[in-house]
């Protein structure tokens, strides 16, 4: 009985000490303190990421994150788990949101939120359920493997039983993406340095309700100051909204920001060619060249046609010794000469 | 077989999980991460199942196995330190009934833990107007319940082989790893030379694949999967009847050649 009573008074000791030391630990800890894994400076992360909870926590929190973009692209396969082929990783942010309104146009949904103030009280319980065939992808393999590639006989065929599996070769079951919301919230929560998450996620979001994804954006932009494409995304995104109507000259004005911006940024974080091809170079990708390319085409051109055409000539001499290769650019300076 | 006193075992087990209060401590701890990641706001947006009903059965799923496999692998050990065994055995029962009494009050205990997460569950599906495809559900429930099975019954065998720390954590490593390791043995079977494949193909039927008692995945997308046909459910039910018989041996015959 004593001994019992002694096991009870420590529980509750410990559990008392665990309830006041949580806020002491809290005040320690900073959600922004961890840069992750992916295409960021090997030197910038690891002075980052010497204090002790980024240690303990960090490389958790960016797996967490990867794992659950993993999920995204199964949750709009019906479940279905097939090796990664969607690379929207490789995508450009221009690009990805044209992925995203090409599948919603493929599974039915391809209404865009047109008000602005639109309401926050969505229901879509009843209209999230539609499923497309896709032919695009057919034969990307599957994580289970076919019956004839499978070693594993009755247990093989289980499996494929109980699991969401379709045969490779067969068209890809296409969902709506309206059910991935939740994860892009929980990912970016979980770590808010991916940027990814806050990329993409706004292009879906935006589908449904523009003011919840721009505030996306900013919670994005807050804990990113330097990402420079999720100022890319929502300059994209005030883009197509302004496009509706191109009357509202702030809004373009906050357009024209956000791709100075990004371009400023993304130059200044842009590896020494020099030195090599830069999206060859540690810390910097191909998607993040092309982001920064279409980031200094979109200045010059919204510059040429909404601006003065001088200055696009300007901007696109500059940017036209960044990218010697660009057609459009090139283009554009030489039909203002 | 006197199923009086396996009943009476099985019962002794259950009152003894739960006045021990260690299945409520997960459930609530269980239930309040569920409370919470279901009360954040997802940009506006009602009525999205999909997510709840994974993070549900998630949840649903690890809590229940990690009490039960606590329980299973604690009940021998415990039964012979505090040297309770001993009125019960001078009993007129059987060591294969007091094993089978403690196999069905453990898994009561699981199904107990099951019922309360599918109060919460429908509670909650109700709440947020989420649409609950019963037939994969019960499907799922009956195939954890199985994989449970299995479960607990390594938990006796490896209690009476290891220690108690050493079977919780075998068989906890066993159930967490399951739907990594059946993928890392089909994907390396292309690797590898004839005896790493006959290695692999020993694995593969001598490890009970756990990963084929969830069905979570096509709970999650029910709408876009029909439920299981009742020849896969009967195919999986003699599957773990396999494992389970002979882990229940196992730990009989090594209970019989205890020296109490």
């Amino acid at each position: 009985m004593n001994n019992h009573a002694n096991k009870l008074a420590i529980t509750i000791l410990l559990i008392v000490l665990t309830v006041v030391l949580i806020p002491v630990f809290a005040l320690r800890m900073d959600p922004r303190e961890y840069e992750g894994g992916r295409s960021r400076d090997a030197v910038a992360r690891s002075r980052r990421n010497a204090s002790s909870i980024a240690v303990l926590f960090g490389e958790l929190r960016t797996s967490m994150s990867d794992m659950m973009f993993i999920k995204t692209e199964r949750y709009l396969h019906s479940g279905v788990a097939y090796r990664p082929h969607h690379d929207e990783q490789l995508l450009s942010v221009e690009e990805m949101g044209e992925e995203v309104d090409h599948h919603q146009a493929e599974v039915g949904h391809d209404h865009h939120a047109h008000d602005h103030s639109h309401s926050h009280d969505h229901h879509h319980a009843d209209d999230h359920h539609h499923t497309h065939e896709h032919h695009g992808h057919a034969g990307t393999p599957t994580l289970i493997p076919p019956r004839d590639e499978d070693y594993r006989g009755f247990i093989g065929r289980l499996h494929r039983r109980v699991k969401p599996w379709r045969d490779p070769d067969k068209a890809h079951l296409h969902t709506d993406g309206t059910e991935l919301l939740p994860w892009f919230r929980v990912m970016t929560v979980t770590d808010p340095h991916y940027v990814m998450g806050y990329t993409l996620g706004s292009w879906w979001i935006a589908r449904y309700d523009r003011d919840m994804a721009l505030n996306f954006i900013e919670e994005g932009i807050r804990n990113n100051p330097n990402a420079f494409q999720i100022r890319m995304a929502r300059g994209f995104i005030l883009w197509r909204i302004f496009r509706e109507e191109l009357t509202d000259m702030e809004l373009l004005g906050q357009v024209k920001t956000d791709f100075r911006d990004a371009a400023r940024l993304g130059i200044a974080q842009r590896p020494d060619p020099q030195y090599g091809p830069p999206e060859e170079q540690p810390g910097w990708s191909l998607f993040q060249e092309q982001d920064l390319w279409s980031a200094c085409q979109m200045r010059v051109i919204l510059e040429r046609e909404f601006g003065d055409p001088e200055r696009a000539r300007m901007l696109a001499a500059e940017y036209l010794q960044i990218f010697p290769d660009n057609e459009v650019l090139a283009g554009i300076l030489h039909a203002e000469e | 077989m006197n199923s009086r006193a396996v009943r009476l075992i099985a019962g002794t087990v259950l009152k003894e999980s739960l006045r021990r209060r260690e299945m409520y401590v997960l459930v609530f701890a269980a239930c309040s991460l569920l409370a919470i990641i279901l009360s954040m706001d997802f940009f506006g947006l009602r009525g999205l199942s999909k997510f709840y009903r994974e993070i549900s059965l998630r949840v649903m799923g690890l809590t229940t196995a990690f009490a039960v496999i606590v329980l299973a692998a604690r009940q021998l050990p415990r039964e012979l330190e505090n040297r309770t065994i001993y009125p019960l055995l001078a009993r007129p029962i059987r060591r294969a009934e007091f094993l089978l009494g403690k196999l069905t009050g453990v898994l009561l205990a699981g199904i107990l833990c099951f019922a309360l997460f599918m109060f919460i569950f429908v509670l909650g599906s109700l709440r947020m107007h989420v649409h609950i495809p019963w037939i994969h559900f019960l499907q799922h429930l009956y195939l954890q319940v199985l994989m449970l099975a299995i479960v607990a019954t390594l938990g006796f065998l490896l209690s009476l082989l290891v220690n108690t720390d050493a079977a919780i954590t075998i068989c906890t490593l066993l159930f967490l790893l399951s739907a990594v390791s059946s993928m890392m043995l089909v994907n390396l079977y292309g690797y590898m030379d004839w005896l790493g494949r006959r290695v692999l193909i020993f694995l593969t039927y001598f490890l009970p694949q756990l990963t084929l008692f969830d069905l979570s995945e096509k709970t999650v997308h029910a709408e876009q999967w029909p439920p299981l046909q009742a020849s896969v459910l009967l195919t999986l039910s003699l599957y773990a009847s396999v494992y389970i018989a002979l882990y229940f041996i196992g730990a009989l015959v090594l209970f019989r050649r205890k020296e109490l």
